[in-house]
This record gives structure tokens, C-alpha cells and sequence, in this order.
């Protein structure tokens, strides 16, 4: 006896068969043991998840949902006032802080230039050591090597 | 937290099958009358959304997830997310199956952040082991005849072995009746998708539950 392929069965299961073809997996199943238990394994296993599914929501849960639906569109309501404010403040900032920074620049020449500026730089200080170190320099030679490799 | 806020309900509680057995063109209307009055602002009108929804919601959650204690936050995310999307929403198209998605990608999301989150803590292989031990007590009793309770326990812990994906279709199918492409809609994924996943998943299940199967009723 051929059996019912399996799709076939999860098919007839969901209800997506013909009419025709139905009839035919009932015959068949009336007297093939191996499908018909197929078969019923599939109508066991919905059935106890239908059974399983036994939460049910407490009389308040919809007005809750509600007034934290509600709630929630408020407070967004006013967050949005506040990120407005928040928004012009940082733009009023930025366009401070980028006005100070060309200002500075037009008002002194960038440091690397001179010497001086190099003894006075700790990041550029540590340049002249990594030149004593890795040429095995003294420090002034250093800093004139340092001060030429930035010009 | 909210242990207690959601509740069993009797065995013989009946699955909310009848509100879906009325064709989506039949209930959509409803549900966008209601819409249109939560939109205006009436009182109550969203509480009668949600309440419409509910039970549907809590339970594709409880099934997916396998614990009462988080059904009551998950379901009030869903709720908030379809509040806040409601403005944008197609009337054209049926809610429930908007809902579904909401809920459905919800879950899904949960699911995996869960499983980050327990293989992160290494908890899974204390779970994964008392779940087979579980299974394995049931394995050397098949004669013995399951209590609904504990087939109900059975079953939910079978479905968390199921992949994210999978496991949502099957709830889908077998809890809400939905159809092959009323799923596929919810899911946004394709007819033989839905086929795909629902066969790996009844076949898998199957496959768990065999001891139960060849048990009971
Ligand atoms: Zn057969």
C-alpha cells in the first residue's frame, strides 16, 4: 500500500486539500494504521496547544494598556519640548565654540613653528625624547631635530 | 513582578476560535470604526481595541516565550507600539494581521535576545538539562496516562526547543487558525515559507512529544 506523503498529510490537516483528494487520504487512512496515526498525531498536537494557550489578561489590563498609551504620548509630547530646547542650545553652542576656534587661529600662528613652542608642548616634548632615545642624541639636538622634521 | 496579574484558565477555558472564524472583510470595518475613534481622541475607544486583542496576544506570547511572568509586560509593549503606529496605519488592510506582526516580531526578538542572554550566562545547559531529564522521566513511562497539566507543560516546553520562526508560525497556525497567507502576511515571509516552517515544526514536535503521543490520548 502506498501511504500519504507526509506533506500531504499536514496539508489534508490544514484543511488545503481538494475535495477529491480528501476523500482520498480518509479512505486510506480508515485502513492504514501508520498514516491514520500520523494523522492523529498532528490533531494531538494542535489540540494541546489550543489547551495550552489558557493565559487570559486581567479585567484591567485594556484600561492600563490604555492610560499607558496615553501616558506615554504625553511624556513624548513633552520630551519633544524639551529636545527642541536641548537642539538650539547645543546649535547656539556649536556655532560658539567653531567662531572661538577661528578666532584663535587668525589671532596666533600654529604652534609647531618655533622652538619655544615645542618646549612648551608636553605631546611635542615627548617627540624630542623619543629623538634622544631612538638616535641616542642629547636633548638639544633633539629638539632642533624635532622642530626641522616639523618644518 | 506582575506574578498573578495574568491567569490560568480553567481547562476547559474555550480558545477565543469564534472572533476568527468571520472572514477578515467582515471584521475589519469593526476594528477601523474603532480605530477612527481612538485617532479622535475618545475615551475608552483604545481599551476596546485591546480588549478585542488581548487574549490572542497574551497567549501567542505565553506560548512562544514558555513563562506566565513576562506575558503582562510583552503584551503591554505590543499594545504601545500599536497605539503609536495606528496614524500610519492602512485601512485597507486588516489590524489583526498588523497586530500579529507587531506581536510576532516582538516575540521573536525576545526569543533571541534570550538565548543571547542564556548561552551569554551558560544557564541554557542547566535548562537543557532539566528539560531532557523531563522529557527522558516521560521517555521510561509511556504507558502512563498525562494529567492535561502536565501534557500542557509538555507542550510548551516542546515548543521552546522550536526555532524562533518556527516556533511563531505554529502558534499562529494552531492557536489562532490563521490561514497559510494570513500568516505569510503577518510574518511578511512567503505561502511555501509558511508550509516550510509549519511541516520542520509539527514534524519536530512530533518528534518531542512522541513519548506523550504514544502515552495518552
Ligand atoms: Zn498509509
Amino acid at each position: 500500500m502506498k501511504h500519504i506523503p507526509k506533506q500531504e498529510l499536514h496539508g489534508f490537516h490544514d484543511g488545503r486539500l481538494s475535495a477529491e483528494r480528501e476523500r482520498e487520504i480518509v479512505l486510506h487512512i480508515s485502513s492504514c494504521n501508520a498514516c491514520r496515526m500520523e494523522s492523529e498525531d498532528l490533531a494531538r498536537i494542535r489540540s494541546w496547544i489550543l489547551s495550552a494557550g489558557d493565559v487570559r489578561p486581567h479585567s484591567s489590563f485594556a484600561g492600563d494598556a490604555e492610560t499607558r498609551a496615553y501616558d506615554t504620548e504625553q511624556l513624548e509630547g513633552q520630551w519633544l519640548g524639551i529636545e527642541k530646547v536641548a537642539a538650539r542650545t547645543v546649535l547656539v553652542l556649536s556655532v560658539l565654540v567653531a567662531a572661538l576656534t577661528a578666532f584663535s587661529m587668525i589671532a596666533s600662528p600654529p604652534a609647531s613653528a618655533s622652538v619655544d613652542a615645542v618646549l612648551n608642548d608636553d605631546r611635542q616634548d615627548s617627540t624630542v625624547v623619543q629623538f634622544m632615545v631612538e638616535h641616542e642624541i642629547s636633548r638639544d639636538e633633539a629638539l632642533v631635530a624635532a622642530v626641522t622634521k616639523q618644518e | 513582578m506582575f506574578a498573578g496579574f495574568f491567569c490560568a484558565v480553567k481547562r476547559n477555558f474555550p480558545p477565543p476560535r469564534s472572533f476568527f472564524s468571520v472572514t477578515d472583510k467582515q471584521r475589519a470595518p469593526d476594528d477601523w470604526t474603532v480605530v477612527q475613534a481612538v485617532l479622535a481622541g475618545k475615551p475608552g475607544a483604545f481599551q476596546t481595541l485591546v480588549r478585542r486583542y488581548e487574549r490572542q496576544v497574551a497567549n501567542i506570547i505565553y506560548l512562544s516565550l514558555g513563562n506566565r511572568e513576562d506575558v503582562e509586560d510583552l503584551s503591554q509593549e505590543v499594545f504601545l507600539r500599536l497605539y503609536q503606529s495606528l496614524p500610519r496605519l492602512n485601512p485597507q488592510r486588516s489590524l489583526f494581521s498588523w497586530i500579529y506582526r507587531i506581536t510576532a516580531n516582538l516575540c521573536i526578538d525576545e526569543i533571541r535576545r534570550r538565548k543571547i542572554k542564556r548561552i551569554l550566562s551558560l544557564e541554557f545547559l542547566i535548562d537543557e538539562g532539566r528539560s531532557l531529564a523531563e522529557m527522558g522521566g516521560r521517555v521510561h513511562a509511556p504507558d502512563r496516562i498525562l494529567e492535561d497539566q502536565e501534557r500542557r507543560h509538555a507542550i510548551v516546553q516542546a515548543l521552546q526547543n522550536l526555532p524562533a520562526d518556527h516556533r511563531i508560525t505554529i502558534v499562529l497556525r494552531e492557536y489562532e487558525d490563521l490561514s497559510y497567507e494570513e500568516i505569510a502576511d503577518a510574518l511578511q515571509i512567503s505561502v511555501p515559507a509558511v508550509k516550510s516552517r509549519l511541516f520542520r515544526a509539527r514534524e519536530r514536535l512530533r518528534a518531542l512529544l512522541e513519548p506523550h503521543l504514544r502515552g495518552g490520548s
